[in-house]
């Protein structure tokens, strides 16, 4: 039976071309994404490539989705290992690497190609080229990029997180960043996580290896070989993690939709061919017979389908790569690799994807009974069955969960779950199709049954009186119009409900943001002079790595009322400062401190939660050395206001501060004040400064002493993209939204062609009823149109309750209500498109039809 | 032939199709119709019957009843001996595929195969490898040896049904049905035809079941039974039948006196159809 197939694909191969094609661009994609995946390695980072054993600190397990440097070792650490491993015979020198941020700035402008600053004696760690000049000596003197274009001898400003500063070229590299003397690299970068050992010609890696191992012990870790990738950058990292989502997420549509798109192309072609199996059952052949024989068919145009595909996915996985790395979904210097098994897998995959999308048609056609194929008209039977409106509500309604939960998710699971929604609810309608779609068709044709010409009342009685058609037709337009409006509504929402975030959490008058640069320099937020987180990370043992913002008690008193405070108090208010609780746990005596003029603030030590009360109450302001902390943070490591929390911090060095206050919203689980993050951490930079009215206009005009920062006024600000990743998440939504459309509008045009080929008799009667071509194709038309519309109206119909929903929640979450924002244009662009592909479709084999007949 | 059974089913090998009691109802308690009502018959090897009646009288149904298509309501059916009742879907596949052959008014070939192939399916079907040979023999049979490698699209009315009668009789089934087999085809064509199935009871013995509304169609048949409203009402052996200047009466080979004689049997088969009409 399985050849019968065969002869079957190849008698009517045009059939069969809608699954060909979706197939092959589907194996096409997969191919592509699983050598994209699997050439996505990390590699030895140039700067290390030297070294032949580097040592690193210990690698803590992090959260899915978050790239956090691991804790640096403390400068005794440093100091110990460093002379320690230096003596191990065959090293010739133990180079502990630092890094900070540092950017040339040129004609006011900061050059965005290079970042990073680091130490003279890490060269010694790269395979690099000789200096041409002479390596730095003293402070203010740098040797840079060579593709910078400037000479020994000229002068350069340098950014770093303190601000510009006058440095004098010694030399060039041919080498990315800028190397200062390792005495000021030391101070503007915070700890050490990495030593690198230059080891003699000719010594032993192996034995210097285990030595190193021995002396590190559980302090860290030694690498060589290949193992030194792991050392890449956790930007890089980060952003190869960012790939793979998009990768996972394109790889899950294609097969998805390819599933979509071949089943219900084969569950349409066996209605078409019930007559067909009918006589084929009439002949002698069992119901498993004419099961396999349509997975016969399946195979057959999913074998030569999937080889197609994975050609061209070899052929366009490079392109990919190259558009990657432009959006900024690789890091630079990725390139594609083709292997051999990721094809084998994308080709059986490929034939997994075609005998699961035939299973259900494969069953349909086995129910096909003898009789069938002695009935002149096919009959339409009963298109509602228990089991469908069964799974229909169960995946429309998963769908709609899914949605819901999009609200609570961070930004990259987000998209995902979008996705998730998107795909339940289109299978659960594509289901429940045949039960929606003719009582819609009844109500919005009636006013064609009252019109004069016979054009409407064919029309309407023709959609009607083949529900499964016209549910068939309707069904892939509904899945278009409605993924689209969902995926782009949602993220668009979403980012919406970010910027609505922003402009509530602070009532500024201007806002400063990088241009050009990854952050904002203490020079820029002093001239700016407004109020300014200055994120870190922190380290508490036993904890991955947290996030913690330095923030100044003057941003604190501001930020009040969003932070919710739970327990404890956020800091001493002003005097006289008759500011109201915020909770109930939040004190009377609390907020009647005292606050020193000169913004010193003094250690908390004794902190019983409820001993800083009263007038005489300590300062208990992160600025202060406190420690504010998140309520789930505190939940969960049992810290009340009071605990003594000991901090390691970026440069290494540990404090014992005590937690002051819980607080239900804070941006970063840790708040800390803004001095004790900048004595630790040198190199952090500020993200965005906030700054009053008062000084706004001010702030506009020494715009252009604020270098790498531009001011924006609060409209712009929230239509401001604020990070990277808001644009990296909405190139990712439409990738996979324009994905989705392509795939949907193949089974548009798919469908269409197929059930028109279908009625060709039909039409025949037509003509001979006395109807003009041109009638008949405008029966047709009208039909098509009917159906696109129908369709796209129910996508809509159906998209906006998922977003209401995720609106809604939204705006539980941020405590400010949040706009739906659908994008009108995209929605509109894929509805037309829906209609010109339909029309098109249905119109150019009527056309064929009628002339044949002529 | 029997219509009125009244002992155990008789041996599979003298009576291959036998029908007891058989009802069919279609349709829910709200509209049902009686298509057969009690029906008892049987049908003897190496014979030639016509089924004939007006529209609904339950001929159709008969045929789909007898040959396993349609399973009947109440009653038996017995094919070769054996009892369809117990049988499940693919159990009467096999069964139909190996005993029972089939031509209809529409051919029902497979459009994407060639006569050859339509030939073969019912082999392959079963799992044999069809010989090339055994598969020309039946369509020379038929008088198509050389439209082997036509698809269905390429050949005549009268072509496609002989291919579906070389089909039919590939496997060598202990019965053939045939629903109006000659409903789509001109006169001219549909003598041949018929001839053709005539040759089949002559020379190979073959039982013929044919459901037909044409009086000159039953007229190739050695008895004619006639329905009306799922009952039999009549039976008459075509041999009996009152002809003017009638020659040797039963089955003749040769082609001199039997079209007259068939076309004086048809006319009175059309008497016999008015006065049942008419009584109805």
């Amino acid at each position: 039976m399985l050849s019968m197939g065969l002869e079957t694909v190849r008698g009517r191969w045009s059939g069969f071309a809608g699954a060909f094609v979706t197939l092959c661009l589907g194996v096409a994609l997969i191919s592509m994404t699983a050598l994209v995946h699997v050439s996505a390695s990390p590699h030895v980072p140039d700067r290390y490539a030297g070294a032949g054993v580097l040592v690193r600190t210990p690698v803590v397990e992090q959260v899915e989705g978050f790239f956090l440097e691991d804790r640096p070792w403390s400068p005794e650490t440093v100091a110990e290992l460093t002379g320690r491993l230096r003596a191990i015979p065959g090293v010739a020198a133990a180079v502990p690497d630092r890094s900070f941020y540092a950017q040339a700035v040129a004609a006011g402008r900061p050059v965005p190609a290079d970042l990073r600053g680091y130490g003279w004696a890490s060269t010694a760690l790269a395979p690099y080229e000789p200096v041409a000049g002479r390596a730095p000596q003293r402070p203010g003197e740098v040797v840079l990029d060579r593709d910078l274009g400037l000479s020994p001898g000229s002068p350069v400003t340098l950014l770093t997180a303190a601000g510009p500063a006058p440095y004098t070229v010694t030399g060039t590299l041919d080498a990315p960043g800028f190397h200062v003397t390792d005495a000021e690299a030391a101070r503007l970068s915070g700890g050490v996580r990495v030593i690198g050992l230059v080891t003699e010609a000719g010594a032993d890696l192996a034995q210097i290896e285990r030595a190193a191992r021995e002396i590190v012990g559980g302090r860290g870790e030694v690498l060589s070989g290949d193992a030194r990738s792991a050392l890449e950058p956790r930007s890089d990292e980060r952003i190869r993690w960012i790939g793979t989502q998009v990768l996972t997420g394109m790889t899950v549509l294609a097969g998805f939709a390819s599933i979509f798109v071949v089943a219900s192309t084969f569950a349409f072609g066996v209605v078409q061919r019930r007559r067909e199996f009918g006589l084929l059952r009439l002949v002698g052949a069992t119901p498993r017979q004419v099961r396999r024989m349509v997975y016969g068919e399946a195979l057959a145009v999913g074998s030569v389908a999937a080889v197609a595909g994975v050609a061209l996915g070899t052929a366009l996985a490079p392109v990919l790569g190259d558009l990657l790395v432009e959006a900024g979904f690789e890091p630079p210097g990725f390139s594609v690799r083709i292997e051999a098994w990721p094809l084998a897998a994308s080709f059986a995959a490929g034939l997994v994807v075609a005998l699961l999308a035939v299973w259900s048609a494969s069953r349909r056609a086995g129910r096909a009974r003898p009789l069938e194929a002695l009935r002149e008209a096919s009959v339409e039977r009963r298109t509602m069955t228990p089991s469908r409106w069964i799974a229909g509500a169960a995946f429309t309604a998963t769908g709609i969960a899914c949605a819901v939960a999009t609200a609570g998710a961070e930004p990259g699971a987000a998209v995902n779950l979008t996705l998730y929604a998107a795909m339940a609810l289109i299978v659960g309608l594509t289901l429940l199709a045949p039960a929606i779609i003719p009582p819609v068709v009844r109500v919005v044709t009636w006013p064609l049954s009252r019109t004069r010409g016979a054009t409407g009342v064919l029309v309407r009685e023709g959609m009607l009186a083949a529900v499964r058609r016209t549910a068939a037709t309707t069904a892939p337009v509904l899945v278009t119009v409605g993924f689209a409006t969902l995926v782009t509504g949602m993220t668009q929402t979403t980012a919406a409900a970010v910027a609505t975030d922003r402009t509530t959490a602070v009532r500024a008058d201007a806002v400063v943001l990088p241009d050009g640069t990854p952050g904002l320099s203490d020079a820029a937020v002093a001239a700016a002079d407004g109020i300014a987180l200055l994120p870190t990370t922190v380290y508490a043992e036993g904890l991955p790595p947290l996030e913690a913002s330095g923030i100044t008690s003057e941003t604190l008193t501001r930020a009040a009322d969003r932070l919710r405070v739970v327990e404890g108090a956020l800091e001493t208010a002003e005097k006289g400062d008759d500011r109201p609780a915020e909770t109930a746990g939040a004190d009377e005596g609390g907020e009647h401190g005292t606050t020193d003029e000169d913004g010193e603030h003094e250690a908390v030590g004794e902190g019983g939660e409820h001993e800083a009360t009263g007038e005489s109450g300590k300062r208990e302001a992160a600025g202060g050395g406190g420690v504010i902390v998140a309520r789930w943070l505190a939940d969960e490591r049992g810290w009340r206001p009071g605990t003594r929390l000991p901090l390691t911090f970026e440069d290494g060095r540990s404090e014992t501060l005590p937690v002051t206050a819980v607080v239900a919203d804070a941006p970063t689980p840790i708040l800390l004040s803004r001095d004790t993050v900048r004595s630790h951490d040198p190199s952090a930079l500020t993200p965005e400064i906030l700054v009053d009215g008062a000084v706004r206009d001010e702030v506009i005009g020494v715009r252009d002493e604020v270098i790498g920062g531009r001011v924006l006024d609060p409209g712009a600000y929230a239509r401001q993209a604020r990070t990277e990743d808001d644009r990296l998440v909405w190139i990712f939504t439409l990738i996979l939204a324009g994905m989705a459309v392509g795939y949907t509008g193949l089974s548009i045009a798919n469908t269409m062609v197929m059930s028109t080929v279908d009625r060709a008799s039909d039409f025949r009667v037509l003509r001979m009823s006395g109807a003009t071509p041109r009638q008949v194709l405008g029966t047709v038309t009208a039909e098509s149109v009917i159906v696109a519309g129908l369709g796209a109206a129910l996508g809509v119909v159906v998209a906006l309750p998922a977003l209401l929903g995720m609106g809604s929640a939204m705006t539980r979450q941020i405590g400010a209500p949040v706009e739906l924002v659908i994008p009108w244009p995209i929605v509109l662009a894929v509805v037309g498109g829906c209609l010109v592909l339909a029309v098109t479709a249905a119109a150019i084999p009527t056309l064929a039809a009628v002339r044949r007949t002529r | 032939m029997t219509t009125s059974p009244s002992t155990a089913p008789r041996a599979a090998a003298a009576e291959p199709v036998q029908l007891w009691s058989v009802r069919k109802v279609y349709g829910s308690a709200a509209g049902e119709v009686t298509a057969l009502d009690d029906m008892t018959v049987s049908f003897q090897a190496g014979t030639f019957t016509a089924v004939m009646g007006p529209s609904g009288s339950g001929k159709s149904t008969l045929l789909h009843c007898a040959a396993g298509l349609d399973r009947p309501t109440d009653g038996k059916v017995i094919i070769d001996g054996t009892d369809l009742g117990p049988l499940d879907e693919t159990a009467l596949t096999l069964l139909r595929r190996k005993r029972i052959g089939f031509v209809f008014q529409s051919f029902n070939l497979v459009s994407a195969l060639t006569a050859e192939q339509n030939v073969a399916l019912p082999l392959r079907l079963a799992g044999i490898r069809p010989r090339g040979t055994e598969v020309r023999a039946a369509l020379a049979e038929v008088g198509l040896a050389g439209r082997a490698g036509h698809r269905p699209g390429e050949l005549s009315g009268g072509e496609q049904q002989r291919v579906a009668i070389a089909r039919a009789l590939i496997t060598g089934p202990a019965v053939l049905f045939a629903d109006e087999p000659t409903g789509a085809l001109d006169s001219r064509t549909s003598r041949d035809v018929l001839r053709l199935l005539r040759s089949l009871t002559d020379h190979r013995r073959q039982t013929v079941i044919m459901v037909t509304h044409d009086p000159v169609a039953a007229a190739h048949a050695d008895r004619v039974l006639l329905l009306a409203d799922g009952r039999v009402v009549d039976e008459f052996a075509t041999a009996d039948l009152p002809v003017r200047d009638a020659g040797p009466g039963g089955r003749e080979g040769d082609g001199g006196s039997g079209p007259v004689r068939r076309e004086l049997g048809a006319e009175a088969i059309a008497a016999r159809m008015a006065v049942l009409e008419a009584s109805c």
